[in-house]
């Protein structure tokens, strides 16, 4: 092969990878302008949700926070005055990051737990979404822990790791409420 | 908790509680796949410990300044940057080790489709760029742990009596089911938090 | 090609789960309730389809030193519209099968199915090969998944029919099906299984 064909063969190797790459990138544009806009409202329909369930409230106000491991911390308004807050946290579960809800009173104890989206091991890990495990969160305040690890949450049989996920990320929320409250 | 102890757990965890393959599930067909023999095995390990390691690192970088806003092309980019790395790394090693390029040659290609590199990349996702990397690293000594582990067995197989429907894959992966439940003791450890 | 030829080696003479023994990750990570079984076995085949009928129609396009390459992208082009769709009309299944719906990129059947069969064979047949070596997925994934989630949470049908029907009384069934040791074992003995069965025929055949 000479050269100058070599160097035609290359580039037309390059030049139908490009095209290829380039079509699929513009037909998923076209999907994602499609349903971003509906995954968005999903999204955000599921977290108000959660909200309302963890910390009833009139209004949610979002608040400033740099602690570290916190999505989003909103100051729920009930009646014109503070009533707690609500704090969106991520920790990481065993199939990615649990996005959870969280809310806390004034006096810094747990009012609620919701879990907005999560891909842990279904009949396992997705228990985590059950009424029976979120309640033990309810009423706790300081720093909590799972049995195991020598506190009173009742951990999910076969799925320490979300347990302790959950539980950090509970935590976390407990922290970041506190430093807000000082902010404020 | 501090860098260093989430870095220890996060190692702890790939290797042995979190095992990608007995726990996780990810990246079955190789490790069904070049687990006769044990050489090999060990092969195909140090090859997955290498690109693991390395496609973590790149695609965190993609993903922080290359992907911003433009999330939905997360697979495609991902999945293409472990592509090239693959072949990189092919020709790098042909051209200078090609001692390594031999003991490694026919895996390499093989582990583009190795859903665990694509797998352990998109959870790297949200986390730091140390973690990530670490992540990779331990993730692919969790593979080469359970390869080299599944090899030991196999070879044993393959002199064991077993119903004739069995013979074969089937008792392959029962086996690979008992590692798997063995590994299950691992839940338990928490030495880090 | 001969349609019905097809149809049978997808489903059964030439399964991709039992007799290829390809795409194994995701048959064992997702199959834990009838709802994911069946949602990643129609997502896996609705991504063949598309794939093979893509690749087919490029099949003399494409250059074959990037051939790998450029199914990967189709393929992966695919796989992330199908998760978006399901991000925003099926949230529910979404969210349950996680990481495994862009996972399906590296699944090894869809690329494999485009090497052996799409890139050689025209748009019609490498259609209903797709068609078919999916749904032959697909009866993987639900037996599967059937299997597990009786032995191992007592139910049948949890997320198609509420929270399933329960025919094992809560606190008997084995958790253990639902973890990874169960699907390991579940594939093992169907594959030991389909053995059993393809032996039996061959010797039928023989005897005639």
């Amino acid at each position: 092969m000479t050269r100058q064909s070599n160097f035609r063969y290359y580039l037309r190797l390059t030049l139908t990878l490009f095209l290829i790459t380039a079509i699929v990138a513009a037909l998923l544009g076209a999907v994602n302008a499609v349903t971003a806009g509906r995954i968005e409202s999903l999204r955000q329909e599921r977290t108000q949700a959660a909200m309302r369930e963890v910390l009833a409230a009139e209004d949610y106000v979002p608040a400033a926070c740099d602690e570290p491991g916190v999505q989003a911390i909103h100051a729920a308004m009930r009646g014109g005055s503070l009533a707690g807050y609500v704090v969106e946290v991520a920790p990481a579960g065993f199939g990615g990051a649990i996005s959870m809800v969280v809310g806390v009173d004034l006096a810094g104890t747990v009012t609620g737990v919701s879990i907005v989206s999560m891909a842990e091991t279904s009949g396992l890990g997705d228990n985590a979404k059950k009424e029976s495990f979120r309640s033990q969160f309810v009423g706790g305040s300081g720093q909590l822990a799972v049995t195991k690890d020598g506190g009173t949450i009742d951990a999910l049989t076969g799925a320490t790791v979300t347990s302790r996920a959950v539980t950090s990320g509970v935590n976390t929320a407990i922290a970041a409420a506190a430093s807000a409250r000082e902010a404020e | 908790m501090n860098t260093l102890t989430s870095l220890l757990s996060i190692s702890l965890g790939m290797i042995l509680v979190e095992n990608i393959i007995f726990s996780q599930c990810l990246g079955i067909c190789p490790f069904m796949g070049v687990s006769k023999k044990m050489d090999t095995a060990i092969g195909m390990g140090l090859a997955v410990i290498f690109v693991m390691t390395v496609a973590s690192a790149v695609t965190w970088l993609v993903n922080e300044y290359l992907l911003a806003g433009l999330q939905y092309m997360q697979t495609v980019a991902f999945i293409l940057v472990i592509a090239a790395l693959v072949q990189l790394i092919e020709m790098f090693l042909q051209k200078m080790v090609p001692a390594l390029y031999s003991a490694l040659g026919i895996y390499l290609p093989l582990i583009t489709t190795n859903c665990a590199v694509l797998g352990v990349a998109l959870n790297n996702v949200g986390s730091t760029f140390a973690e990530a990397v670490v992540r990779g690293l331990t993730g692919g000594v969790g593979f080469t742990v359970a390869i080299v582990l599944f090899a030991a067995v196999r070879g044993r197989l393959e002199f064991a009596e077993c119903p004739r429907c069995f013979e074969g894959f089937p008792i392959a992966l029962i086996s690979a089911g008992l590692i798997a439940l063995a590994f299950m003791g691992f839940q338990g450890l928490s030495v880090f938090g | 090609m001969n349609a019905k030829q097809i149809m049978k080696d997808g489903l059964f003479y030439q399964n991709p789960v039992l007799v290829q023994l390809l795409g194994m990750c995701s048959c064992m990570a997702v199959t834990t309730t009838l709802f994911n079984g069946l949602g990643m076995g129609l997502s896996v085949t609705a991504i063949l389809i598309c794939s093979n009928v893509v690749i087919s129609l490029l099949r003399r396009l494409i250059p074959s030193k990037i051939r790998i390459a450029a199914y990967i992208v189709i393929i992966a082009g695919f796989v992330t519209m199908v998760d978006l769709l399901l991000q925003a009309f099926l949230p529910a299944l979404s969210n349950s099968l996680g990481v495994f719906i862009p996972l399906i990129v590296v699944n090894c059947i869809i690329l494999g199915r485009a090497e052996a069969f799409a890139s050689k064979n025209g748009v019609a047949a490498s259609a209903l090969d797709g068609l078919f070596q999916g749904l032959g997925y697909t009866m993987v994934t639900v037996v599967m998944s059937v299997i597990r989630e009786l032995l191992g949470n007592g139910t049948f049908g949890a997320g198609v029919f509420g929270d399933g029907i329960r025919l094992i009384p809560a606190g008997y069934p084995a958790l253990l099906m639902i973890l990874p040791f169960g699907g390991f074992l579940t594939l093992g003995c169907l594959i030991a299984f389909s053995q059993w069965a393809l032996k039996k025929r061959q010797e039928k055949e023989g005897a005639k």
